[in-house]
């Protein structure tokens, strides 16, 4: 045996010679191994050739490597090559069979799990992506999702409603206690977010207040990304609580619960299928599904044109898990159902808008959304950034308000443009507090469909543009109230003969604008010393002056309905234009006290104008 | 492709081996040429010309020197001729980015434009094959080899799949007589699977799991003392698992086609001394480097100095060889240093004075240090990690024990039992037990399960 091989030390033989140093009944075992060997992969070719299985739902790595497939198919740089790899492994019937067991074994016995999955204490399995991220995304989640959503609220509030939020935290957060030792998933996110949609004056319920006291396993399933029963009815109840008015108990309602296997859909980021049954064998708890006991109460709530006044917008953790029900019990009145399973931040509210065109919107959004799609918002992901777009486009019917040409200097512009152009406001053009008070009526003309983007220092927005005439209105959301440029970006080109109209207008209503009285307060500075009540929620200051100062600064102080100091403030170096638009948003129903001017400006004007409504 | 991958276990590998034993004995150097060119060009069909060019340059090198010796001539013009395609494209494909870079990083010291470059990608394996051709060329100049008679056996030893993208470096002379006639047994293909298996799973089972450490250590900003241990450790079982296992698998197919591919790893850790660790590591390249380049340059024949200087050259050279980086020279550099201190001492290992246990576990932790510039992303990187190692740490982890689990704990203790306990997979397979077959052929079945269930992981040694 030693001269078929080369041993260490050992110099390197023929090919041939004596084969006598094995025992026999170890070369029968060899033998048998090389048999065996060549049927277990011959067997698993023929089987997966012939008799392969279709891909099931495919989610982590999977659904990655299923997407990079699609994306890329390419025979010089090898990802056609990648892609038939991908195609053959996924589509493996043996694989499909076998890898549940082994993944089962390995979770059960190892606590070992993919690298999309943190295995915690006693068998809890966690997203990695919804436990670790960057510190810069975290930050960039903050101010995006704040200004994301006071641009949301604003267009809700022309529609007539209020938009009442729901950050759900994430798993890693609410359940701590149940992560590996060691690892932080940084809980100051979710409290930097709640403080950042308060500070904007977004009505916020925050529901780690809502579930103090309450264990892991009452506020999140174990091996599930959702929500436990109890930890929704503790949010329900906490609704209820700090929104009184919400309840009215004009209807008798009451859910029947059935017991269910504990949802463990994370099982299939190991591996492990629902559908496979070795499932049963790793999951063991139960959960209970809810529904109404009166029959039809589903159906009634369902209908978007039965005038509801409640509606809870959100996502899989709304849809698939009864909270509409639960509030609507809670609350003894219907709520109108809709969540959105699969869709990302905003999303929901983009179906939603949809559903009610034309219908008169609720009186009260509740919007529920998992804190993890805050930080793929600052991870500038691509689904996102449609979304949004999507809301904002399904709602262009709002009412607006050009905002005048001479003000902004021409800004106004009509152009025809080139594959791939850009169409931007320079820096110091556009100036308001970034959330929305200031938008684009974007008109786009084409005989194809066409892909757009709008790009500031906030989130992009992007949407796409029917072919003949279609208008869309898109808030412009900034990080910060300083001017910055404003771009437009063609994506994929809209051909010749296209023409793209953009228009500057607001959703505050200039032409009724009450002029508040300013005093000098000293070189170049002016205040406005009235105390004002604030009539409506979404108001804006509007700020108007003569000439090129260098830099202007506004700071308009005030309270809020609950009594709370706010500060606006806004400081534009270089300004182009001759308005400024911030809005009063975070004052809620209080009011301002006053508003300080700075800058080299002649004679300032300040006004307050408040919301246009569509109803 | 990978040869843990689904489509070379499950189409690849039975495609082949079908091809190979049905068609005519005459046809089978072609089958495996013609089956290597699709097993290299599968992720990039154009390297596959790369291929060709070496393989044509150095055939017709090869018969030029034949010819020029038939006329007494001596044939260093194809020495040179080939040196130079092999080199050249060894230069342009591995080193061009490392040059351009480190020139971009003095111009911009000198407040210099940089220059604008297309980045290079590193076709696999380029690094093994044009040392290949190259050692025919230049044994085939020395008298060591007979140039090819045939062309079907030269591309076939040029293009070889098993070995070609990680070694072991197979020398033309070992293989001549093996491309013209070798034998296939049913013995000589089972030992072949069963060191085919044991290398999957040391590849499989044990390098992937000590890599979840090793890639946390290294990729994080701060770790602890420990951590940083822990890393420099898993990584140095990663490498030697990964790259002992490759060896493992190539020399287990070339037995399944009747080849004998030469022994690439001795237990080098546990050697007593760095002059023996090389003895024991990469052995075809070790052996490679000592005699197509410390042996030319003079060897220890021309006086003390120039033999420490044909030390450190060689072993610059052959950090270099490993990467176009830094870090790799500073690895050549660090592994020169030490052969030379142990040369300079006098005796055949510089801690001889030492118990034997003693001596390994100093040169177990020399070779650990090795690992860490070989390793890191950066000299920035390597230094961070080695003062972590001496303590110098912001007292920040990594986390690296957050998510430790048993199967890493298990490797932890199974890794040294099979470096320091277990005889070489060649050394199992020249005289099997049966329960060293079963064994092996039970960690193939898991390695399977495994490789359904996870991403498959490149060998490490594919980026050199």
């Amino acid at each position: 045996m030693d001269n078929l091989i080369q041993t260490p030390g050992g110099g390197l033989g023929g090919g041939s010679g004596s084969e006598g140093s094995m025992r026999s009944f170890t070369r029968t075992l060899a033998t048998i191994v090389l048999v065996l060997s060549g049927l277990v992969l011959v067997g698993t070719a023929v089987v997966d050739c012939f008799f392969p299985k279709e891909i099931g739902r495919p989610v982590g790595q999977e659904a990655r490597d299923i997407a990079e497939a699609k994306r890329n198919r390419r025979l010089r740089d090898g990802s056609l090559a990648k892609g038939f790899e991908t195609r053959l492994r996924l589509r493996s019937r043996v694989r499909q069979s076998l890898a549940p067991y082994w993944s089962a074994v390995l979770l059960k016995t190892f606590n070992v799990v993919p690298s999309d999955l943190i295995a915690g204490k006693e068998g809890w399995l966690f997203l990695r992506d919804r436990v670790i991220s960057l510190k810069s995304t975290r930050r960039k989640a903050v101010v995006f999702t704040g200004g994301s959503l006071a641009a949301i609220h604003r267009r809700l509030g022309i529609f007539g409603s209020e938009l009442i939020i729901m950050p759900v935290p994430r798993k890693s957060v609410a359940c701590a206690s149940m992560l590996p030792d060691g690892l932080n998933p940084h809980p100051e996110f979710e409290r930097d977010l709640v403080q950042e949609l308060r500070a904007r004056g977004l009505f916020t319920i925050d529901a780690e207040e809502a579930w103090e006291g309450l264990p892991p396993h009452d506020r999140y399933l174990r091996m599930d990304s959702h929500w436990a029963n109890q930890g929704i009815k503790s949010l329900a109840d906490a609704v209820a609580e700090i929104r009184p008015e919400l309840v009215t108990g004009e209807l008798e309602l009451s859910l029947r619960e059935r017991a269910i296997r504990e949802p463990a859909r994370l099982l299939s980021f190991a591996a492990i299928p629902s559908d496979h049954p070795v499932y049963r064998w790793v999951i063991g708890g139960e959960s209970h599904s809810l529904s109404f006991k009166q029959k039809g109460a589903d159906n009634a709530m369902k209908d978007p044109s039965s005038n509801h006044d409640v509606a809870i917008v959100g996502s899989s953790f709304t849809k698939n898990f009864s909270f509409a029900r639960i509030l609507a019990v809670r609350f003894g009145r219907p709520v109108y159902p809709g969540g959105l399973q699969a869709t990302p931040f905003a999303g929901s509210l983009a179906g939603f808008a949809t559903k009610f065109s034309g219908i008169p919107y609720p009186e009260y959004i509740l919007y529920e959304f998992p804190t993890h799609q805050g930080i793929q918002l600052g991870a500038g992901n691509g689904s996102v950034r449609r979304s949004l777009g999507s809301f904002f486009s399904a709602t262009s019917d709002a009412a607006i308000i050009p905002v005048p040409v001479e003000l902004l200097r021409a800004a106004n512009v009509a152009k025809k443009l080139g594959r791939g152009s850009k169409l931007a406001f320079a820096s110091g053009v556009l100036l308001s507090t970034g959330d929305g008070v200031l938008q684009l009526r974007i008109r786009v003309a084409a005989d194809a469909k066409s892909k757009w983007e709008l790009r500031s220092t906030g989130p992009a927005l992007a949407w796409t543009s029917g072919s003949g005439v279609e208008d869309v209105v898109i808030p412009i959301i900034q990080t910060e109230a300083t001017g910055q440029p404003v771009r437009l970006v063609d994506l994929e080109g809209i051909g010749e003969g296209a023409v793209v109209e953009v228009e500057v207008v607001t959703d505050v209503d200039l032409s009724n604008a009450v002029e508040l009285p300013l005093d000098d307060a000293g070189p170049n500075a002016y205040v406005s010393a009235a105390h004002r009540d604030l009539s409506g929620p979404n108001g804006a200051a509007v700020v108007q002056w003569e000439g090129r100062p260098q830099a202007i600064r506004i700071v308009i102080a005030g309270v809020d309905a609950e009594g709370n100091t706010k500060r606006i403030e806004a400081a534009f170096a270089k300004p182009q234009s001759q308005v400024a638009l911030l809005s009063l948003t975070p004052l809620g129903l209080g009011s301002v006290d006053s508003i300080r001017i700075e800058g080299d400006m002649g004679s300032p004007k300040v006004s307050l104008a408040s919301q246009l409504s569509n109803r | 492709m990978l040869l843990t991958s689904y489509v070379f276990l499950y189409g690849f590998l039975p495609l082949f081996l079908g091809a190979y034993y049905l068609l005519p004995k005459a046809w089978r150097s072609w089958v495996i040429a013609a089956a290597s060119y699709i097993f290299y060009g599968w992720w990039r069909p154009d390297f596959v010309l790369l291929m060709w060019v070496s393989t044509v340059v150095d055939y017709s090198c090869g018969k030029g020197i034949g010819r020029d010796r038939g006329r007494g001539d001596s044939g260093r013009r194809f020495v040179v001729l080939s040196c130079i395609s092999n080199l050249g494209l060894l230069a342009y494909f591995k080193y061009a980015n490392f040059g351009i870079e480190s020139l971009n990083s003095i111009l911009a010291s000198m407040g210099q434009d940089s220059i604008s470059w297309t980045a290079v990608v590193l076709p696999v394996g380029i690094s093994f094959y044009t040392f290949q051709t190259l050692s025919y060329t230049i044994d085939v100049f020395r008298g060591d080899a007979e140039p090819a008679s045939s062309f079907r056996d030269f591309a076939c030893y040029v293009s070889m799949f098993p070995q070609l993208v990680a070694g072991p470096i197979v020398r033309y002379r070992s293989v001549e007589g093996q491309l013209r006639e070798r034998t296939h047994t049913l013995q000589k293909s089972a030992i072949g699977v069963l060191i085919f298996h044991a290398g999957m799973a040391k590849k499989i089972l044990l390098a992937d799991t000590f890599a979840v450490a090793a890639d946390a250590g290294f990729g994080a900003s701060s770790l602890s003392t420990v951590e940083a241990w822990v890393a420099a450790l898993s990584y140095t079982f990663q490498i030697y698992f990964d790259f002992s296992g490759y060896s493992d698998m190539a020399i287990g197919l070339g037995l399944l086609i009747g080849f004998q591919f030469p022994v690439n790893f001795n237990r080098p850790y546990i050697s007593r001394s760095i002059s023996e660790f090389w003895r024991r590591w990469h052995i075809s390249l070790s052996s490679f480097l000592r005699d197509y380049l410390y042996v030319p340059l003079g060897g220890n024949r021309k006086g003390s100095v120039r033999t420490y200087v044909n030390l450190a050259l060689t072993m610059l050279l052959g950090g270099l060889w490993h990467g176009a980086a830094w870090t790799f020279v500073a690895w050549g550099a660090y592994q020169g240093f030490w052969l030379i201190l142990e040369r300079l001492s006098g005796k055949r290992t510089l801690l001889g004075v030492l118990p034997g246990f003693a001596q390994n576990l100093v040169t177990f932790v020399l070779v650990i240090f090795g690992w860490v510039l070989f390793r890191a992303e950066s000299m920035g990187d390597a230094m961070r990690i080695f003062g972590t190692m001496f303590g110098v740490s912001d007292g920040a982890t990594a986390g690296l024990f957050a998510e430790w689990n048993l199967l890493q704990s298990i490797t932890f203790v199974v890794g040294p039992l099979v470096v320091w306990k277990f005889r070489t997979t060649q050394e199992h397979a020249a005289s099997p037990r049966a329960w060293w077959v079963a064994t092996v052929f039970v960690l193939f079945l898991v390695s399977l399960l495994h490789l359904h269930r996870a991403d498959n992981i490149p060998f490490l040694y594919f980026q050199f």
